[in-house]
């Protein structure tokens, strides 16, 4: 025991003369944490800019308009006589999209013809296709039955009667875990789990990295490796808890991040995700025998670990192959695990698998970088 | 030649080391191609839902039907409690959950309005908007199907009842990436992002590792002391080795995936030679910050790094705030992604795009201009073995 504090205490040395990863483990999380979240500060796409080609200049079609403009989807920037000019302003990139009004709009709904509202939108930006369609959608569906139920009642048809032949049953919707749709609190959580992985994954790998490079063995003999490992390891899952209780317990708080208090679980999850990580970067630093190699190689693998867990590209279009080897990387059951009970409400029976895949892959990786280490002691020697 | 005995030295130092091509020709490839099985499918179909079904009519069942029908999702479970449902959602084994009155077909026809329940997981935004719009517009042509048929036989011709049933429709000219497909346009943008960071962090490490161990006078002498060739030099090696990596990107992504290309070939393609000449440019004006490798590498990195976010694509920069547009416009793949979106999808006239190749340039330029410093730290021999 007094070794394994002896081992700690050391490690903190090591960390606090280290400039570099200071920078990585404390700075790094620390900035990235803050603004990884600046560009979904504003959250929805609200009011994308449109313009509309109105052709039948009526009172009806400038309502419409009117209409339009006052849904939070979009704002109608412009109204241009012409479809080539709202091309143009198109190209330009003012606006997202533009409606045109055909010429007998009102005439035509007057008298039951249908009539078609073209419409041309950017959808290249898939956010913005959605809130432009919604914003008119739901304007001309409101207009329409508008229209439809001032007809009815025309026909002496009582109000009330009226009012359920054209919407026979609500239909309610609610959004749970998000109401607001929110794009911060979409990617967030799984931003801020991926930061602490990856930033524990580069440093470890960069102590490592330079170990091989200057040839210091990681312990003076063999028998020492599991519980050198097991206690540096603890000490930055350590470091690591400090940061996991801001993120769990006072941020919630301060920002709009979702949370649901589930303190146990989630702290397990946490605190296997870190151990299965750092023995996991033990076991692929053999490949790094630079210092700055760790930094090179694991940086770019964040995008594609992001889209993994299933949070923001669903498992279910990812081939099963792909998941299967995904559920190797630590922080994919983490993710998952973390995101059910912080933002669904999920109780720890409910992510027992995710708990029990962690804790496999901390044991096999922990045996597999005592195997690695005694290697890499192996190839010191020569 | 010195210029060719600067390649020739970079050729055998990426051969002797294997560092120099795993992190410019493995690691970017391997993680693009990730992204292109990730993302295969393009549109994520029959997405787990759960339906309560209190009511047991006719009207419910064809109501079920109609779900299994839409591409979108699929009814995976028939609940028997709205409690079963709920969990469902909670332990994520479902997006959706739709809960069915009791006497939800008598109270419609006794004009009750019943009220139809609909859950469903929206903090997947993108899974949670999927299957939303799907089962909206089936329900909306269900009603507008339902009033037609009504209409219809109180002795309205059939066209006159659909219009009247729906007098506004919205004909849609999608503009760019018809097919709705997330493939498409999120490969392009990860292209970028991954590519980014390789190009720029190579860049820093062939010279870094030059400062590193000592060997600037050498490299430098080689080049008969022209910054110029011994970085060209350097450079000369990577560059064919990253134009590899586009042709094969290119194969994969319009060849393989199958990806519509509407604009101007020969734009597309000088956009990406000057993005790969920008974040070279880039790579030299972090290592000329003081010529320490790590340093350098680590504030190179940390640059890069959030490259994906703010080139303003998975979120539109226009609801950005003013901060990170300005970060956007200070990363070269911000500009790169516009261009290759809008030759892509959109063939968009080139004028448009000029803007964006005189951002690229300004890199480039400002990069090369860093020469002078970067020889000044070259020469310093106290710039060596920095730790």
């Amino acid at each position: 025991m007094k070794k394994f504090f002896d081992i700690l205490k050391n490690e903190f040395k090591t960390f606090i003369n280290d400039h570099g990863v200071i920078l990585i483990m404390v700075v790094g999380v620390v900035v990235y944490s803050l603004f990884y979240a600046v560009p979904y500060a504003n959250e929805v796409v609200k009011e994308a800019p449109i313009a509309v080609v109105d052709l039948d200049q009526t009172s009806f079609s400038r309502e419409f308009v009117r209409n339009l403009d006052a849904t939070d989807y979009v704002k109608v920037v412009e109204k241009l006589p012409s479809l080539k000019e709202a091309q143009k302003k198109y190209y330009e990139g003012e606006i997202s999209g533009f409606a045109i009004i055909p010429k007998d709009f009102q005439k035509d709904i007057y008298r039951g013809k249908q009539v078609d509202l073209s419409l041309y939108v950017d959808s290249a930006y898939l956010i913005i296709y959605k809130a432009i369609y919604t914003g008119v959608m739901q304007t001309t569906l409101e207009t329409g039955a508008r229209v439809e139920i001032g007809r009815l009642v025309k026909m002496g048809v009582p109000k009330k009667t009226a009012l359920a032949l054209k919407q026979p049953f609500q239909f309610v919707q609610i959004p749970l875990y998000n109401p607001a749709g929110g794009y911060e609190t979409y990617v967030y959580p799984v931003i801020l789990m991926m930061i602490l992985h990856q930033t524990l994954i580069v440093a470890l790998g960069m102590l490592q990295g330079t170990r091989n490079e200057k040839k210091i063995r990681y312990c003076k003999n063999d028998k020492e490796i599991p519980i050198t490992l097991f206690a540096r390891t603890t000490f930055y899952v350590l470091l690591y808890f400090l940061y996991g209780a801001f993120i769990f317990l006072i941020c919630p708080a301060l920002c709009r991040y979702p949370m649901c208090y589930n303190v146990l679980p989630l702290f397990v999850l946490y605190g296997l995700m870190l151990y299965a990580a750092a023995f996991f970067v033990q076991v692929i630093s053999y490949g790094f025998r630079i210092r700055e190699a760790s930094l090179m190689v694991m940086v770019v693998t964040s995008l594609v670990f992001i889209f993994l867990p299933g949070i923001i590209w669903p498992k279910e279009a990812i081939p099963q192959i792909v998941n299967v080897i995904s559920m190797f990387i630590p922080v994919t059951p983490a993710i998952d695990g973390i995101t059910k009970v912080n933002v669904q409400g999920a109780t720890f029976y409910q992510v027992l698998p995710d708990f029990l895949c962690l804790l496999f892959l901390c044991v096999l990786y922990f045996v597999l970088a005592i195997f690695v280490t005694k290697k890499l002691h192996k190839e010191y020697e020569k | 030649m010195a210029y060719l005995d600067v390649v020739k030295r970079e050729i055998d130092r990426i051969l002797s080391r294997p560092l120099g091509w795993v992190v410019s020709f493995v690691i970017p490839l391997s993680m693009c191609l990730m992204m292109c099985i990730v993302f295969g499918k393009g549109t994520p179909t029959d997405l787990p839902i759960a339906v309560y079904n209190a009511d047991h009519s006719e009207l419910s069942r064809v109501f079920i039907r109609n779900l299994n029908t839409l591409q979108s999702c699929k009814v995976k479970y028939q609940v028997t409690s709205f409690k079963e449902g709920r969990d469902l959602l909670t332990e994520g084994k479902v997006y959706g959950f739709i809960a069915i009155p009791k006497n939800f077909q008598r109270d419609i026809y006794r004009l009750q309005q019943p009220e139809l329940m609909y859950y469903y997981n929206n903090q997947r935004i993108l899974i949670g908007g999927i299957i939303t719009k799907d089962i909206t517009a089936m329900l909306q042509s269900m009603v507008v199907g339902l009033d037609a048929k009504i209409r219809n036989k109180k002795g309205m011709p059939m066209e006159a009842a659909i219009a009247q049933a729906n007098p506004i429709a919205i004909v849609d000219h999608v503009n760019s990436n018809p097919y709705f497909n997330y493939l498409y346009f999120l490969a392009l943008i990860a292209f970028g992002h991954i590519l980014q960071i390789n190009m720029v962090m190579i860049s820093v490490y062939i010279i870094g590792t030059e400062f590193k161990y000592g060997t600037t006078k050498e490299w430098l002498g080689l080049a008969n002391n022209s910054i110029l060739t011994a970085v060209l030099g350097k450079w000369t090696p990577y560059f064919a080795i990253f134009l590899l990596v586009y042709a094969i990107l290119a194969l994969v992504y319009f060849g393989l995936c199958g990806v519509p290309f509407v604009g101007n070939a020969m734009v597309a393609v000088l956009a990406s030679l000057v993005f790969l000449v920008s974040c070279f440019a880039v790579g030299i004006i972090f290592i000329s910050l003081n010529g320490n490798f790590r340093y350098c590498l680590s504030n190179s990195a940390f640059y890069v790094a959030m490259g994906f976010a703010f080139a303003g694509i998975t979120f539109p920069t226009m609801s950005m705030p003013l901060f990170a547009k300005i970060y956007g416009a200070l990363l070269p793949l911000s500009h790169w992604i516009q261009i290759m979106l809008d030759q892509t999808f959109r063939n968009f006239p080139f004028v448009y795009d000029l803007k964006h190749f005189v951002a690229m340039i300004l890199f480039v330029a400002f990069g090369f201009a860093t020469l002078i410093r970067l020889k000044k730290l070259a020469l310093d021999e106290k710039r060596w073995y920095q730790e």
